[in-house]
Order: structure tokens, then C-alpha cells, then sequence
């Protein structure tokens, strides 16, 4: 009886709680409209992620190319590299193509390739300019032993003339002579 | 289900709703709002289809019960960052509650008070079966547990309610309230 009595007394105080809560409730359009709202700004959302997606993996894939053909053009030229005397050495041509059989198998040069990396070099002069250059400081280097280091010895030559110091038997008789 | 259709049965069981999502954000009026609009963005996208199995009323406190547990989840963190600011706003609401109590029985708020101490799964089996009129069965549907336990639930619950009401002294006031309307409408009668 008295179990009864409480539980219709939590039941009373939900049904009050009920009514409590459905007084403060918002209106059902109140809540839609945001919800429909924010709907069709995700439709919207979903329409412009991938748009943006592509254009970004564009611009990446972009300018990946540019750094690598950047890369590609700074490279030196080995014949101008290698030159020691500074001057730049004539561009070697490329052969002609060769109609022997022999050529087969062998890489060909492709002469559009070819020329596009010539216009990237005269695009880009202080590739040459930098085979050409010599340091300020180049003649401290030279040594009067240079000619001896630079040269193959050979067997019964001597580079160094040695000029004796005392007086040849020879002088000596030519200066009493003169006296 | 059309759009129509399901429009229709979202207005129809909006006010339920709002109660029972009061009930999952522990009774924080703009949570329980946000986690509507995002119920009814999912009914209206299809993300939450409704398929026919269970009454769409079970269905759909199934849906903003999942709802208020992924937003209370996603917003943990926010929760810790604005600690503060929730401080505030908490002294701010008791500030309310004072003033509320002016106006609304002691009961009420003692009732209140209880539920909020008792556990969340107990708390919500009542709420289901007492609020929204729903049974065991669909309780348990709704919380997406075996009937067994809801019953279990149900009736820890009702005996922790009760117990916690006995010692504020809920049973004694309603008793006399309840006796002071009699009074009232016997009075009016005669």
C-alpha cells in the first residue's frame, strides 16, 4: 500500500516534470529550420571539399614540377664543368643521325630534346659565366718549382741548369789575358 | 517513409523528444537543442533511416540517445577548455534554480535534485517508463540493452529514487500537498 502510494507519487512528479519540460520546449520549426539550414549548407560543403581537394593536389603536383625542372636547368654543363683553363669550350653538336645499321640499339638523341635543353642554357647564361670563372687569387698559387711538377721527367735531361759558381778554368785564363 | 511522412512524425513527437533529450544532456536546455537539430539533420539526410522494426518513437530516442552520447564525446575536450566558463554558467543556473524555487514546489526541486544523483542507466530506464509511457521492452530497445537488464535497472532505480526521496522528505510534503488540494476541492465541492 504504501509502495503503491510512492510510486504513484514519482509517477505524479515525472507527469509534472513532463509538463514542466513541453511548457520550455522550443517550436518544431524552431528547430527544423537551423537543421535544414545547416542541411543544405552541408550539401553545399559537400560539393566544394572535393572541388577544393582537386585544386590543391593540383597546385602541389605544380609546383613539384616546377621545383624539378628548376632542378634540372641549375644542373652544370659537364663541358664547360671540366674545363680547366676557365674558357667555355664549344657546345658539342649533336651527330647527325646515322643511317648505318650499325646505330640500331644505340640511344638516339633526340635533337627537339636536345635544342630545348640548348635554349635553357642560353636562357640561362651565368651557367657559362660560371665555367669562366677564375679566381682572384689564382696567380699566389703558381710556385717557381711549377714547371718542374707540371712535366714527365726523362732519363740523362735536366730541367735545371746549374750554373756553377766558382770561376771555370777557361774564365780565369780569359781574365789574365785581358789584364 | 517520405519526407512528408517523416516530417509529420518528427512534429508529432517534438515536444517528447525535447524531454527526452533534456533528460540525455543532463538537463542543459542548449545542449538538448543541439542535439535535436542533429537528430533531425540525420532523419532528413538519411543517415538515420527509420526502417519499420521497432514504433518510430522508439526508434528515434534510440537516435537521439546515440546523438547526445557522440556530441557529450565529441565535446569533451571543448569541456575541459571552457571549465571555467561552464563554472560560471553553473552558479549562474543554481542562481536560477534559487529563484525558480520561489515559484515552483519543493518537491519538484527536491525530485530533481534526486535524479540527478542517481545513475545514468537507472535514471534513464525510469525516465522512459515513467515520463514517456514506454515499456519495459522498448526501454530496453531504446537503450540497446537486453530486457533482463532493464528490468534490473529498473527497479535499483525505483528503489534508489525512492530512498533518496524519503531522505529529503519528498513523500512526506507530497503527502501533505496532496492533502491540501483535497482540502481545497472538498471545500470547493461543498
Amino acid at each position: 500500500m504504501e509502495q503503491d502510494r510512492k510510486e504513484r507519487t514519482i509517477r505524479e512528479l515525472f507527469q509534472q516534470l513532463r509538463r514542466d519540460d513541453e511548457s520550455g520546449a522550443p517550436s518544431f520549426l524552431g528547430s527544423l529550420i537551423p537543421a535544414q539550414s545547416r542541411h543544405e549548407r552541408g550539401a553545399w560543403l559537400r560539393l566544394v571539399w572535393p572541388a577544393t581537394a582537386a585544386i590543391v593536389v593540383a597546385l602541389l603536383l605544380g609546383g613539384a614540377w616546377l621545383i624539378l625542372s628548376g632542378q634540372d636547368t641549375k644542373t652544370p654543363d659537364p663541358a664547360n664543368a671540366l674545363n680547366s683553363d676557365g674558357a667555355s669550350a664549344p657546345r658539342a653538336e649533336a651527330p647527325p643521325p646515322d643511317p648505318t645499321p650499325s646505330s640500331i640499339g644505340v640511344p638516339k638523341i633526340n635533337p627537339g630534346r636536345q635544342h630545348r635543353k640548348q635554349t635553357r642554357a642560353q636562357v640561362r647564361p651565368e651557367t657559362l659565366l660560371l665555367s669562366q670563372w677564375r679566381s682572384p687569387t689564382e696567380s699566389l698559387m703558381r710556385t717557381p718549382g711549377e714547371q718542374l711538377l707540371k712535366t714527365i721527367p726523362r732519363l740523362n735531361e735536366s730541367l735545371i741548369e746549374i750554373k756553377p759558381i766558382a770561376p771555370t778554368q777557361r774564365q780565369i785564363q780569359q781574365k789574365d789575358r785581358q789584364n | 517513409m517520405d519526407d512528408s511522412e517523416l516530417r509529420a512524425e518528427l512534429e508529432r513527437h517534438h515536444r517528447e523528444s525535447y524531454g527526452w533529450a533534456l533528460s540525455c544532456c543532463s538537463r542543459n536546455p542548449a545542449e538538448a537543442e543541439s542535439v535535436l537539430h542533429s537528430v533531425y539533420l540525420k532523419a532528413l539526410e538519411g543517415k538515420a533511416r527509420y526502417d519499420g522494426r521497432s514504433s518510430f518513437k522508439t526508434w528515434l530516442f534510440a537516435v537521439i540517445r546515440k546523438t547526445a552520447a557522440d556530441e557529450r564525446r565529441r565535446n569533451f575536450l571543448q569541456l575541459f577548455r571552457l571549465n571555467q566558463l561552464e563554472r560560471r554558467d553553473l552558479t549562474e543556473r543554481s542562481v536560477e534554480s534559487f529563484d525558480e524555487a520561489i515559484y515552483r514546489s519543493e518537491i519538484q526541486l527536491a525530485f530533481r535534485r534526486a535524479l540527478a544523483q542517481m545513475p545514468k542507466r537507472q535514471r534513464e530506464v525510469l525516465q522512459l517508463v515513467f515520463y514517456h509511457d514506454l515499456s519495459l521492452a522498448e526501454a530496453a530497445d531504446v537503450m540497446g540493452v537486453s530486457l533482463g537488464s532493464v528490468r534490473t535497472h529498473y527497479e535499483r532505480g525505483k528503489n534508489r529514487l525512492r530512498r533518496l526521496m524519503e531522505a529529503s522528505g519528498v513523500f512526506d510534503g507530497a503527502r501533505s500537498e496532496r492533502e491540501n488540494n483535497t482540502g481545497v476541492v472538498s471545500a470547493t465541492e461543498t
